[in-house]
């Protein structure tokens, strides 16, 4: 049967901004509980809250990276419901006038590039956090309440797990290149939940949509997904549908299960905030943000492919991090070859780097020290496996490459006189290998030529050894 | 219509319980109520652009460079309990 998959994904991104969304609390992690509060935050009476710069200015830049109509006004609604991890009664949050309508993320298939439009991005407050006790208790600390956050509302547009995958590690890339957000999901600053449903094309039936919270990890969102395309397949194929409601990832079971809510969409009661009087938004501010963003990391790997030639694939690891991209190009300064470095970087740079579990940001290694390693091993004066080591060398000491190779003596030898005497050595001691090779085994060759490698400490130009050993055995 | 079942749906997210006689009280009341606020639409409107906001000011952004925090002493002073600088409540799950 044919079953098509719909998925449609909601993002909550807590803003990397000094202050909180409406008071002056500081916007940090990780502080003791309830240091970070203020009548404001706190919902205390009389209080009044005041849009924050800075939170909206991070919105903006979002919604013009995802390609979004800014709205010229903001306008607050309240999202009443009670529950404790908010003091107020309400969250306010944005209903009918987001301030950024539309807009979509591009991700690449093998089939192509596929355009997931979004439905919009309003801006909201965070919430308190809860802590469960066994002993029937919850403890409150309210340093969250009042965070800025964006929802960013995708809509159906994604019909498998892989492309809801593609899409979130696009988002996610991108919302830390434009530095709105650190994008952490283990501290909660990025928080998804999945919508989905399938469709049986041939029968001309739909299953119901569940919504899936409480996915921790893109991971989790993949799985989720997976789990829920097969629950639906069968329910439609038993002949029954699945209900819509909302269901949450249990990571140890592996598997969904139903969440009980007792709100639905009319309880929220959704109405303007009298508190937070309407805030304009000039298209010159707007103009002024959109000034200001780099280049995004589609447009970069564009420019990668065609200013340097590099493949998409090799443009698009180059490009992923913003610091990995600057990197590169802060070596083309000083080596004009792209191919050459991106070579190098897609090789044993990031090679090293998974090894030792560090990101770029973490290297050792000046652009310019990886520039003078790629033109030692290029004009031949240390030979590749030679680089390799020296690469390792740096990425542990951070000494510049003429350093390791001057005290370690590596430089390559390519004196043919200086050669010769090693290899007549080396062919005195192994005359059975010469006649091997003379009776037709090439593998000879590659012993002989480990042996003078290995005589010259690894530091013999291979192409000259290469040269002078056929030399040599052809005379005898 | 006011209904007993929307009646004791909002007293359910609201987190309250009633006998079965208060519901009925409450169900003529909230009635009551609503017929009430539906003599608004007896109000023409057309031609009126909808309000917003009792001014229609627009606000500025808030542009500030310190901080303005509570300490947790202030914070905690008005809760009958707390525990390890936290509010302490009975666990509510949704
Ligand atoms: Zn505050």
């Amino acid at each position: 049967m044919a079953f098509k998959t719909i998925v449609g994904l909601e993002i909550h991104v807590e803003l990397s901004t000094k202050h909180k969304m409406f008071c002056n609390c500081p916007n940090e992690y990780g502080a003791e509980a309830n240091t970070q509060t203020c009548p404001i935050c706190l919902g205390l009476p009389g209080a009044l809250p005041v849009v924050d710069k800075e939170a909206v200015e991070y919105a903006i830049r979002a919604g013009i990276a995802f390609n979004c109509e800014i709205s010229n006004v903001i306008r607050m609604d309240r999202k009443n419901y009670f529950y404790p991890d908010l003091t107020k009664g309400y969250q306010i949050s944005q209903a009918d006038l987001p301030l950024c309508d539309g807009g979509y993320v591009e991700i690449e298939l093998e089939e192509g590039t596929k355009k997931i439009s979004l439905n919009r991005i309003h801006i909201e407050e965070d919430t308190g956090k809860q802590t469960h006790t066994d002993e029937g208790l919850s403890l409150l600390d309210f340093n969250r309440c009042g965070v800025p956050l964006i929802e960013i509302v995708s809509n159906p547009d994604m019909n498998s797990a892989e492309e809801a995958r593609l899409f979130l590690d696009n988002l996610k890339d991108t919302l830390k290149y434009i530095g709105v957000s650190d994008v952490r999901m283990e501290e909660g600053s990025l928080r998804c939940d999945v919508n989905i449903n399938i469709v049986d094309k041939e029968r001309g039936l739909k299953s119901n949509i569940s919504e899936i919270k409480n996915l921790n990890s893109f991971k989790a969102v993949v799985k989720a997904i997976e789990f829920e395309e097969k629950r639906h397949k069968d329910l439609l194929e038993a002949g029954d549908n699945s209900e819509k409601e909302t269901r949450r990832w249990d990571e140890t079971k592996g598997e969904t299960v139903l969440m009980r809510k007792k709100f639905g969409a009319s309880d929220y009661r959704f109405a303007f905030d009298g508190d937070i009087p309407p805030v304009d938004v000039s298209d010159e501010w707007i103009e002024e943000i959109r000034k200001s963003l780099p280049e995004l990391p589609h447009h970069k790997k564009e420019r990668f492919m065609n200013s340097y030639g590099l493949s998409s694939y090799d443009a698009g690891v180059l490009t992923q991090s913003k610091e990995l991209s600057l990197f590169f190009e802060e070596i083309l300064k000083y080596i004009d070859d792209p191919n050459l470095v991106s070579n190098w970087i897609m090789g044993d740079v990031l090679r090293r780097l998974k090894e030792n579990e560090q990101e770029i940001e973490d290297i050792k290694i000046a652009s310019k020290d990886l520039a003078d390693l790629i033109i030692l091993v290029r004009d031949g004066k240390i030979n590749n496996n030679t680089g390799k080591k020296v690469l390792r060398e740096m990425f542990d000491t951070g000494k510049t490459p003429d350093l390791i190779v001057k005290e370690q003596g590596l430089v390559q030898i390519s004196d043919e006189g200086a050669l010769s005497g090693i290899i007549e050595e080396v062919l005195n001691n192994n005359e059975q290998s010469i006649i091997d090779f003379k009776n037709g085994k090439d593998r000879a060759i590659g012993f002989l030529v480990g042996q003078i490698m290995k005589a010259s400490k690894g530091k013999a130009n291979p192409q000259v050894v290469n040269k002078l050993l056929m030399e040599e055995i052809n005379k005898r | 219509m006011v209904t007993k079942e929307e009646v004791l749906h909002i007293a359910e997210i609201a987190m309250l319980s009633f006998s079965e006689e208060e519901v009925d009280i409450f169900t003529e009341k909230f009635q009551q109520v609503i017929d009430f606020v539906d003599t608004i639409k007896e109000v023409n409107t057309e031609d009126v652009e909808p309000t917003f906001s009792i001014n229609d000011d627009t606000q500025m952004l808030k542009d500030y460079e310190g901080d303005e925090v509570l300490t947790r002493e202030e914070v905690l002073q008005n809760t009958k309990d707390h525990q390890y600088g936290y509010f302490k409540i009975l666990r509510v799950v949704e």
